[in-house]
């Protein structure tokens, strides 16, 4: 029996290696490309307008936040921990996506959640 | 006892709400990328067709049990040992000091207090992969351990008397089951976790209700109501290293389930920790962001407590019809067998802590290397690793993808294993086989949940 379950773990580890191969690591984007994505949020009695999104990016493209709106909310982002003081409610933070993952964007002093950003 | 019980329900309740938010969160903020669809299709695949191969090739002998002895290695009880026992035992001590002084006095930025990472992602679950993987490690450093024991001890010195042996009779682990869903409450839905001062107070709190029980009722207590070392105990069983009769064993991985003892409470114990890292991996679906992604505080804490509620129910839910299925095939009572089967759902819940956690151990758990060197957050840089960068791409998507795949899967092969071997030293082969139709639906339904939550769809 315990060599059966051996071989089931091969077949198992084998499998997941052969097919599909390295799908998930994906070539890294054109890095310095200033025409990367830019998302923006407003922001209105600390809390974001249209709920919380899911948005997407690719590895090496430069990503800008602008936020508009009112508050002097600090803002976070985490995996890559970066900080954002808005001022007047303004704002806009410009970076590299260099880690891969799924990251929340959030303010600091209320933990609210604001943004979600996914670097493939 | 309740209403000492119900005093500190509510000092920690005032005091969770006076530390508060105010402090950075360094923690669980990155989670991992959605699992490749391919890849959830060939472990779903795989785990159900690996289940109908093994009920063809059922085994006509329990074979776990057998194994289950294995070999001895060395005594324990040697002076050198139990030198190496009182050692790591103070070892241990100090670090849980430490962690206390961090969380009470430290920063309360928690990317720079150790209190943070050592107790979410080192303690939580560096130990219940070291419990899975070698042994009840624990047992080396539990300091709830040492200081009932220890004290136990010195009370039978004064006395002229030695100490008395352990007495575990009528044991039962509803109170470490009410202990681990505390802090599984504490760990996923509470909206501030990580900050150094809830951990104060958690720890504070949990090591108050551990202690004052202990002196109660005497140092068994520890053992029926310590959570954490439950859980490590139960892992353990997994793992080929043990301690019996004053000497190290070795034996084959897996073959600890067994033996592992049907104390009552333990499957609703197993359940509520399976649910709960079932409920970690539903707070990151698009479903749940929209529920609960923009509230805050203890809105958010409220949200979260029925979600986890009802999804721990959900996932006993399914275990418990599969054991009224069975029920009527064999003929045994229902709550019989749900507790001679528990067993075989250690494994599932250590395939679903590595899936969820593998990423947090490997990369946010790095950060311990810079917060030896300054425990407290005060600048100091006791053993040069200050200026350590965390390298967040240590492991790429594709190698955690492959972890968390194999280790859901992986699991369900153990836990379909163990469930065979459990059914053939009961009833006669036809049985049997009959008896496993409804294991097996809980097993595949257990993965294929998993899996589905790994896609953070």
């Amino acid at each position: 029996m315990y060599r059966r379950c051996v071989v089931l773990v091969l077949v198992l580890a084998l499998g997941t290696t052969a097919c599909g191969g390295d799908s998930g690591a994906g070539a890294p984007g054109a890095v310095g490309d200033s025409g990367g994505p830019v998302f923006d949020l407003s922001i209105e009695d600390g809390e974001v307008l249209g709920g919380v999104r899911r948005v997407e990016a690719s590895i090496g493209e430069k990503i800008t936040i602008e936020v508009t709106g009112d508050g002097t909310e600090q803002i976070h982002v985490h995996g890559y921990d970066l900080y954002l003081q808005l001022e007047n409610g303004e704002g806009s933070i410009v970076f590299d996506a260099l880690i891969p993952g799924r990251f929340e964007i959030e303010f600091e002093e209320s933990g609210r959640l604001i943004l979600e950003l996914t670097v493939k | 006892m309740r209403r000492i019980w119900f005093a500190l329900t509510i000092v920690a309740t005032a005091l969770f709400g006076a530390v508060g938010p105010a402090s950075a969160h360094g923690i669980g903020g990155r989670t991992d990328l959605p699992l490749p669809a391919w890849q959830l299709a060939w472990a779903a695949g795989f785990a159900v067709a690996s289940s109908f191969v093994a009920l063809g090739a059922f085994w006509s002998t329990p074979r776990l049990a057998e194994a289950a002895a294995g070999r001895a290695l060395t005594s324990v009880r040697t002076t050198g040992m139990r030198a190496l026992f009182v050692l790591t035992r103070l070892f241990g001590l100090l670090l849980f000091a430490i962690v206390l002084v961090a969380a009470w006095t430290g920063n309360i930025n928690s990317a720079v207090n150790i209190s943070g990472d050592a107790f979410l992602i080192w303690f939580w679950v560096g130990l219940q992969v070291a419990s899975f993987l070698i042994g009840d490690v624990w047992r080396l450093f539990n300091p709830y351990e040492t200081i009932a024991d220890g004290a136990a001890w010195l009370r039978a010195r004064s006395r002229g008397e030695s100490l008395a042996p352990l007495d575990t009779d009528g044991m039962t682990l509803w109170p470490a089951v009410a202990s681990i869903f505390v802090y599984l409450w504490y760990e996923l839905a509470y909206h501030s976790t990580e900050s150094p001062r809830s951990i104060g107070v958690f720890l504070t709190v949990y090591s108050i209700a551990m202690l004052g029980g202990a002196i109660r009722n005497g140092r068994s207590f520890v053992r029926a109501a310590d959570g954490f070392a439950v859980l490590f105990n139960k892992l353990a069983a997994l793992a080929p290293l043990f301690v019996e009769d004053g000497h190290l064993r070795a034996r084959s991985p897996l073959t600890g389930l067994s033996r592992l003892p049907r104390t009552p409470g333990t499957v609703p114990f197993v359940l509520v920790v399976l649910g709960s890292t079932t409920f970690d991996g539903f707070t990151r679906s698009s479903f749940w962001l929209d529920v609960a992604g923009g509230q805050a505080g203890w809105e958010r804490t409220v949200t979260s407590t029925v979600g986890l509620l009802v999804i721990i129910g959900l996932v006993a839910m399914v275990y418990l019809v599969a054991m009224s299925m069975m029920s009527s095939l064999t003929g045994e009572d229902a709550s019989d067998l749900s507790v001679i089967f528990g067993p075989t759902l250690v494994p599932i819940a250590a395939a679903y802590a590595v899936a969820h956690y593998f990423s947090l151990l490997v990369l946010d758990g790095q950060r311990m290397i810079i917060q030896i060197s300054d425990p407290f957050g005060k600048g100091w840089d006791l053993f040069g690793t200050k200026d350590y960068a965390i390298d967040f791409t240590l492991v790429s998507p594709s190698t955690i993808a492959w972890v968390q795949t194999l280790a859901i899967a992986v699991g369900h092969v153990l836990g379909v294993a163990a469930a065979h071997d459990v059914a053939i030293s009961r009833y006669d082969r036809r049985t049997a086989v009959r008896s496993q139709y409804p294991m097996l639906f809980v097993m595949i339904l257990y993965t294929v949940i998993g899996l589905f939550l790994l896609l953070g769809a």
